[in-house]
């Protein structure tokens, strides 16, 4: 009897409040999966159920692939998203190496001074970002997002990294100094190896923003077939008050395919790169 | 093969002094153990002759070569860590080859050291394995097989051994010293064990607050301390102390404290005598006390206390007793026949006892001159 209520209270207490927080949370990718496979004329006829697809039909896929940019607006955003990932993840495991491990003076003022740039909103800084990108002539090229991305990926991988390499005992590079290793070469060999996890957590972070990157790209990438995803979505599916709402959703699904992808491959690597940091950090 | 010369070495963290003009020579061959208390700047000592910390003024020799600015990896040295360190995404073959490796050794060659050493170790079947594979014990090998592949001038080891518990700790003693014994190498050993820096090292350098307190064999340390903290640290149960007036009686120079008097007889008197009319402090080691038997001598002085608590081990009984306000720790051999609350009367050989300055602290020793006469 005592297990049967126990088997109730926790039903009452955990499963249903969790059930409900589920559905809630992802009725949305429920609502987009659904909208992308209906008819344009069934999305607005009010007889039919809205939670359910009643004329099933793939022409809003069809019409993304061969009515728009779309194929180009996703070579644009996978060049722009791994090579942005790549430039911060590099200088992200230098800084962040650099601040965990060596002395040197003014360390903790950088620290702090790189947190802190993390804290200047990318709405600020894309005015004089723009200077910059239109002096050099970068509008409407893979570099101006490649080289502004950064800026806000940098600091927080750095933090992320740095707390990191904290967690790695320092005897273990002292050892292999001993045993014969440069610096380079024991972070390369010693370092490196352990710190997988912190290093695909930043990487994640970093190509996820850069994936979903929407005002940066909007500014400083937004002509002709030189569109991301996010972009390309909003700039050619909508036309003045007309939504295309079932080609926005097909996007919209394609579009969040190879986070979640990423996501659920790498994600024990990501909450322990994440909680090593947050802890030890 | 190398001699260390450690001279005049100051090591400083900001205002703190870490280590404080140290000069030790280190022979070849010789197993060096540094030891103290926890922060009195042993490892940091060590960690300067491997280069991982930068010295303050000085100079560090390994044999001729002055290596102040040489980097850790060229100083032909291997280092046994604390936590082992051992690198734990490699297996321990890796482990043990990873500085042949890094020194460009031949594959061949990298084998034949790394199945040579863990053959020495007793490690050969776990080489596959990862070090999270591996018991305390078996790590504790893998790091000590790391520095032995290396084949090289001078060991260094930061308290190798205190990860390990009780037993194993004392049998891996005994390995050590036989491989010592087998490698013939340099070794500088760091520990704040004094029972293994007695039964390990061919000398102990007793460092406290970053200063060397006394640098000798073991037996001379034990015997002779230099002052009161080194007579307190080496030994265990550690050295009784009663602080005791000088008075002199028509027989010569007496000591008189709480509870109990000495009289002073030749060499000890006579080092005692400038001291007439002032306190000096007396140590006596547990093991120097015994309990009254028949036929003592001259030689001998005698306490009487009472018995507070009995500590027995079988083999050896310590025993912690009161004499007046001040409580004190004799050793016995065997089972000791007293409970507690019992008056016993103790005895001790006067030429076993120490004598020190109660403001230096340093040991009050015999005049050399008169010492020869």
């Amino acid at each position: 009897m005592l297990g049967k209520a126990n088997l109730g209270t926790r039903f009452l207490l955990v499963y249903l409040p969790l059930l409900g927080y589920l559905v809630f949370l992802l009725f949305p990718f429920y609502w987009m999966i659904i909208t992308s496979f209906k008819r344009d004329v069934d999305i607005f006829v009010l007889e039919y159920n809205p939670f359910w697809i009643e004329n099933f039909t793939t022409d809003n896929y069809r019409f993304l692939f061969t009515g728009t940019a779309f194929p180009e607006w996703v070579k644009n955003t996978l060049i722009v998203a791994v090579a942005s990932t790549i430039v911060s993840l590099f200088c992200s495991v230098l800084i962040g190496y650099a601040l965990a491990r060596l002395r040197f003076r003014g360390s903790n003022f950088l620290g702090v001074g790189i947190f802190l740039a993390y804290l200047v909103p990318p709405t600020l800084l894309f005015l004089p970002l723009a200077q910059v990108i239109a002096r050099y002539e970068l509008f409407n090229t893979y570099w101006a997002l490649i080289f502004t991305y950064p800026t806000q990926l940098i600091p927080f991988a750095s933090w992320l990294l740095m707390g990191y390499f904290r967690t790695i005992p320092r005897e273990l590079e002292e050892c292999a100094m001993i045993d014969g290793a440069s610096r380079l070469r024991a972070m390369w060999s010693i370092v490196m190896p352990l710190a997988i996890p912190g290093i695909l957590s930043a990487g994640i972070f970093s190509f996820t923003l850069s994936w979903n990157e929407f005002l940066y790209a909007l500014i400083f990438m937004s002509s002709g077939t030189m569109k991301t995803i996010p972009v390309g979505t909003v700039s050619d599916l909508i036309r003045s008050d007309v939504f295309q709402w079932g080609a926005l959703m097909a996007s919209a699904v394609l579009g969040s395919i190879p986070v979640a992808f990423i996501y659920s491959f790498f994600v024990d690597q990501y909450v322990s790169g994440l909680t090593a940091g947050a802890v030890k950090g | 093969m190398a001699r260390v010369t450690l001279d005049q070495v100051i090591k400083r963290f900001g205002d703190v002094v870490a280590v404080d003009n140290l000069s030790i020579e280190i022979q070849d061959k010789e197993f060096l153990v540094l030891v103290g208390p926890s922060g009195c700047g042993k490892t940091t000592a060590l960690r300067m002759v491997a280069g991982l910390e930068e010295i303050t003024s000085g100079s560090i020799y390994i044999g001729e070569r002055l290596v102040n600015d040489v980097s850790p990896k060229d100083r032909d040295i291997a280092m046994v860590f604390q936590s082992y360190a051992l690198y734990p995404h490699m297996n321990v073959y890796d482990n043990l080859a990873f500085g042949l490796k890094m020194r460009k050794i031949a594959r061949a060659e990298i084998d034949r050291r790394v199945k040579e050493a863990a053959d020495i170790l007793g490690i050969g079947e776990l080489l596959s394995r990862k070090p999270k594979q591996l018991s305390g014990g078996q790590r504790q090998r893998v790091a000590v097989g790391r520095a032995i592949v290396r084949e090289p001038a001078v060991f260094l080891m930061d308290e190798p051994l205190s990860n390990l518990d009780a037993k194993l700790r004392v049998a891996t003693r005994a390995e050590l010293i036989k491989l010592h014994q087998r490698l013939q190498t340099t070794i500088i050993y760091v520990t704040h064990d004094q029972v293994e820096a007695m039964t390990m090292g061919s000398r102990i350098a007793v460092m406290r607050l970053g200063v060397l307190q006394q640098l000798d064999t073991p037996q001379a340390i034990y015997d002779h301390p230099a002052n009161i903290f080194v007579a307190g640290f080496i030994g265990s149960p550690a050295m009784n102390f009663f602080t005791m007036g000088i008075g002199s009686t028509e027989s010569g120079v007496e000591l008189v404290g709480q509870g109990f008097s000495m009289a002073l007889a030749g060499q000890m008197a006579r080092s005692a005598a400038p001291y007439a009319g002032r306190e000096v402090i007396l140590g006596i080691r547990p093991e120097g006390l015994d309990r009254m038997s028949q036929g003592e001598t001259e030689e001998t002085g005698e306490i009487a206390a009472v018995v507070e608590v009995v500590e027995s081990m079988g083999s050896e009984a310590h025993l912690y007793l009161s004499l007046g306000e001040r409580s004190f720790v004799a050793k016995m051999d065997g089972a000791a026949p007293v409970r507690v609350g019992d008056q016993v009367k103790l005895a001790f050989d006067k030429e076993k006892t120490r004598l020190f300055d109660p403001e230096t602290e340093e040991a009050i020793l015999p005049e050399p001159a008169l010492a020869i006469a």
